[in-house]
């Protein structure tokens, strides 16, 4: 017998705080970054969660098309709404963090780049870390990746250099209109590629400070490779494991052996 | 029926245009049932959440440990939550959710609330199409429409719920806890066409529900078509409108696609 869903509030139980997103276009080190963090001891991260964006979009268009008329006739005012999906994507992370010991998660997530207005009213007290890179660099990076679409056939910003420079360009460009209130209001922090390859003590301390933690060691482990690395649409090549350096930033990428 | 049945929202659906808004005022003003106007997140949120079952399901289970249940819990309270404010005002101890097409996710609304009833209003396509052709001239706003086409669009719409229909009905466990009930009886003999239907509830029949519109209550025009229509007692003169208001054409158009159904059903083709 499955238990009643009943009309009476579900018991109360504690949601984890709100995640820590990290975005960006492809290759810019959001998996790289994700999978440092997941090492820290009070942070956890997962595999992308496509369904989390599409929680996303869903209540961006409910709150949209039906708020008001949700607040009329059913007295479910706007932020109740907010909260409800917020608790229903909290509650996804929340045995990976039990079963961790952690208290904070990861999101690591390329599309939440282009939708940052709608990760942050959805989750308001998140905190962004937006990763950056040089655009050619991206694009040289994305000529070298494999990746297909749902039919197989290879995304077309993987064989183009037009495509590839043009997806590095619009995917930055598309986030670059949300940041100016997220960084005024003390959420969101760039994070260059560069500089976390060149030197990743400096850019740990400085996002150690930013998320309130002690600052993450700028250490890949084996455990947290495999975890983040996991995808559900493209077969990414796992971390490079061991410490950040600044080879990663000029090691020609092989599928077998890659950092970013 | 058990308390697990009772404690479930019920969720009413069917083709616009099959009475769907009758029924609704009419569970509305039973003294244990709150039924308001169309929510429409129900198709939505079941969609996601057939998503995160399916698509997303081994990832969540293997890498964040999120059980199949679990799933399903999460996203069953994310749709109460839009449910219990209105409930827990009504002071009524069930609540039922009208929008038509809550019928097009009535499988997945089955997994999602595996106790809950799932009742399906069904009316002759002939007067379903009739009288959303009458919805579509005036949304042209007096521009030209292709009516023969535009009845053979609506009557597709019919049929694709009627092999939902047909998936319900072939399968045990999709069929429990789905009711079925008929336009031209509710309207012709409501109360032998309630009586069952709460029953079916676990509740009982109340003449009163037949004084629906004497009750004042939230309706509203743009969001429901027949918001006025329900603020009059039961009428019959919606059964057959078809005769009058479809052309040859159409009429042909609408039993060219859905003519074999339309039998099935055991509504004459005359």
């Amino acid at each position: 017998m499955r238990a009643i869903e009943g009309r009476a509030d579900p018991a109360v139980v504690s949601l984890p705080p709100d995640p820590v997103i990290v975005t960006g276009a492809p290759r810019t080190g959001v998996r790289l970054l994700a999978s440092l963090l997941d090492a820290h001891p009070a942070l956890a991260s997962g595999p992308d969660l496509p369904i989390l964006t599409t929680m996303v979009q869903q209540w961006r268009q409910i709150d949209g098309e039906l708020g008001a008329n949700h607040e009329r006739h059913y007295g479910v005012t706007r932020a109740a709404s907010r909260e409800a999906f917020r608790a229903a994507a909290l509650k996804l992370f929340a045995p990976r963090l039990e079963r961790a010991g952690k208290r904070r998660f990861v999101v690591h997530s390329f599309t939440a780049a282009v939708l940052l207005d709608s990760f942050a009213a959805l989750f308001p007290d998140a905190r962004f870390v937006l990763m950056t890179r040089d655009a050619v660099d991206i694009a040289r990076s994305l000529m070298r990746c494999h990746w297909r679409d749902a039919r197989g056939e290879p995304l077309p910003y993987t064989r183009d250099a037009a495509a590839a420079a043009r997806a590095a360009a619009q995917f930055t460009a598309v986030a670059a209109l949300a940041t100016p209130p997220l960084a005024a209001a003390g959420r969101l922090m760039f994070l260059a590629y560069e500089a976390l390859c060149t030197d990743p003590a400096d850019a740990m301390a400085r996002l150690g400070d930013f998320l309130g933690e002690a600052p993450p060691a700028p250490r890949v482990r084996a455990a947290s490779a495999r975890l983040v690395a996991r995808s559900p649409d493209n077969p990414h090549p796992p971390l490079r494991v061991g410490p950040v350096d600044s080879a990663s930033l000029s090691r020609p990428r092989d599928p077998g052996n890659s950092a970013t | 029926m058990d308390a697990a049945r009772r404690g479930n929202p019920i969720f009413i659906g069917g083709v616009p245009r099959s009475g769907t808004t009758l029924l609704r005022v009419i569970l509305d003003t039973h003294p244990r049932i709150h039924c308001g106007t169309e929510l429409r997140v129900v198709q939505a949120l079941t969609a996601l959440w057939a998503s995160a079952d399916g698509t997303a399901q081994p990832l969540l289970a293997d890498a964040y440990g999120v059980s199949p249940e679990r799933l399903r819990r999460i996203f069953a309270d994310l749709l109460l939550a839009y449910l219990r404010p209105a409930w827990q005002a009504s002071g009524k101890p069930r609540i039922a959710e009208k929008t038509p097409f809550n019928v097009l996710v009535f499988p997945e609304l089955r997994s999602l609330f595996p106790e809950s009833p799932l009742v399906h209003v069904i009316r002759d396509v002939r007067d379903v199409v009739a009288s959303r052709l009458e919805r579509d001239r005036a949304a042209a706003g007096g521009a030209p429409v292709d009516g023969p086409a535009l009845a053979a669009l609506r009557a597709r719409e019919w049929t694709a719920v009627m092999a939902i229909r047909r998936r319900i009905r072939g399968n045990e466990e999709l069929a429990r806890n789905y009711f079925e009930i008929r336009y031209e009886a509710l309207v012709q003999q409501p109360r032998e066409t309630l009586e069952p239907l709460f029953g079916f509830l676990g509740e009982t029949f109340d003449p009163e529900v037949l004084g629906f519109h004497r009750v004042a209550r939230a309706v509203d025009g743009t969001e429901e078509w027949s918001a006025e229509a329900v603020r009059r007692p039961v009428f019959q003169s919606s059964c057959g409108r078809w005769r009058s208001s479809l052309t040859d054409a159409e009429h042909a158009a609408v039993l060219h696609v859905a003519g074999r159904e339309l039998s099935e059903l055991g509504y004459a083709s005359d």
